[in-house]
């Protein structure tokens, strides 16, 4: 008798949370642990105040005006929300901020991680379900701050300007989402606490689909903080290559190869680089160092045998190479 | 007469009713995975070798397509992702968490509900 009431309870929560608003689930009852952050608040962080079902374009209309671009979630809308699935992925998330030249960096997975990003003035990206693990409602939001006072968190979440969110609540929400958030950067501007490995690999990512301007900033940014970073390097070389920048890149590579004389990657685009420059001599001595060993059929080795090929083909008065 | 009904035909069929309504997501969740399971093992036998990240990124798009989204936006939208993306969407595009779909299904369950209300039914959680 009780559980049907409990029933019709949920079941009348669940209606009025239908859509993406962020409904609170009663249950969370984990014990609050002790917790000292101080009070912070990106009070002008920009508003989208969502419509039905549209919170992920309306959180990432928020986060990418919020480093600058001036964006509405309509046109999201376009690149995020799948109709069928009422809702936007994660990963079409991510490529949406790629696709407007941002890096999409996941924050690490607890909330002194967010408040960093806070106060690096970086609003955080979150995916929270504040239903439950078997019956999830799923949800994006953005965090701009913490109120010590009341211990809330602080969001622009769904049609609410300024939603506080216990960090009770939060924590439970956000557990249930896999502790997913993202910090939307600016190419150039580093996260707080960054993860290299992360953040490269985020930077190769906006690389890889043809962002080539704002890899090269970002490449450039680990490099003024980590000059010995030899995938930066090599990296910002290869941006460098593809913007048409040959001499420029020509010394990226050379200082990569300074670093590390047996990178084959970057002495095969050396070598290309050399080629395009029709710079036979210094494209064949360039190479020659990758022919050495070099019949394993791994794709690296294969691109080293096409460039040779290329060189022979593009330079008939080289001598023979083996 | 009626109250034997009610309590002998229409509380059973009822709950049940419900209970397979609450056990929708779980049973569609699995039965998209075996499609999409298929799919993987496709992918990794026969044509690992020949499928393209071209041919992927078709599959997304198509995908996208059926979802809802208009050709040129899924075409641009499927370019848009690594090739890592694309096969994780590829495998796991209905299943990924999203927005509130699942909340429907509830809603759905509560406007029977009413329904029954209004019509007199809900005797039966005041009776049982």
């Amino acid at each position: 008798m009780r559980t049907v009431y409990h029933l019709v309870y949920v079941l009348i929560l669940s209606l009025v949370a239908s859509g993406c608003t962020g409904f609170i689930n009663k249950a969370d009852r984990l014990p609050p642990i002790e917790w000292d952050a101080k009070a912070i608040e990106l009070t002008t962080t920009p508003f989208f105040p969502q419509t039905q079902y549209h919170c992920g374009p309306a959180s990432l209309a928020t986060v990418l005006n919020a480093s600058g671009l001036n964006i509405d979630a309509a046109t999201l809308a376009g690149e995020v929300y799948i109709p069928d699935r009422k809702g936007a992925l994660q990963v079409e998330m991510i490529a949406a901020v790629r696709r407007h030249s941002r890096v999409p960096y996941q924050v690490d997975k607890d909330l002194q991680s967010i408040i960093d990003q806070l106060e690096h003035e970086l609003p955080v990206l979150v995916l929270l379900n504040p239903g439950y693990s078997a019956l999830p409602v799923y949800h994006y939001a953005v965090v701009i701050g913490y109120e010590p006072g009341s211990d809330a968190l602080i969001l622009r979440s769904g049609e609410d300007y300024r939603l506080l969110m216990s960090r009770h609540q939060f924590l439970s929400a956000w557990r249930k989402s896999g502790n997913w958030a993202l910090a939307v950067l600016v190419p150039g501007k580093l996260p707080a606490n960054v993860n290299l490995e992360r953040y490269l690999g985020a930077v190769i990512a906006l690389e890889s689909v043809g962002q080539w301007h704002a890899a090269r900033q970002s490449y450039v940014s680990v490099l003024s903080k980590w000059p010995e970073n030899t995938l930066a390097r090599f990296g910002l070389a290869n941006t460098l290559r593809t913007e048409g920048k040959l001499a420029e890149a020509i010394d990226q590579y050379r200082q990569v190869l300074k670093q590390d004389a047996g990178h084959i990657p970057a002495i095969n685009n050396l070598a290309d680089t050399f080629l395009r420059l029709g710079r036979c001599d210094d494209a064949l001595s360039a190479l020659a160092p990758a022919l050495i060993n070099n019949a394993s059929g791994a794709d690296i080795d294969k691109a080293v045998n096409m460039t040779r090929t290329e060189i022979q083909e593009a330079c008939p008065d080289t001598p023979a190479m083996h | 007469m009626t109250q034997l009904f009610k309590k002998s035909i229409l509380t059973p069929t009822i709950l049940l009713f419900l209970l397979t309504i609450l056990w929708l997501p779980a049973a569609n969740a699995a039965v998209l995975n075996t499609g999409s399971a298929e799919t993987i093992q496709h992918t990794a036998t026969a044509d690992k070798e020949i499928i393209q990240d071209f041919l992927l990124q078709e599959t997304v798009q198509l995908q996208l397509q059926k979802m809802g989204v208009s050709p040129e936006l899924a075409k641009a939208r499927a370019a848009a992702l690594t090739p890592m993306e694309q096969q994780l969407l590829q495998q796991k595009i209905a299943d990924l968490p999203a927005g509130a779909g699942v909340v429907e299904v509830i809603g759905i369950v509560f406007i029977v509900l009413l329904i029954l209300e209004l019509l007199g039914v809900t005797d039966i959680f005041k009776k049982i």
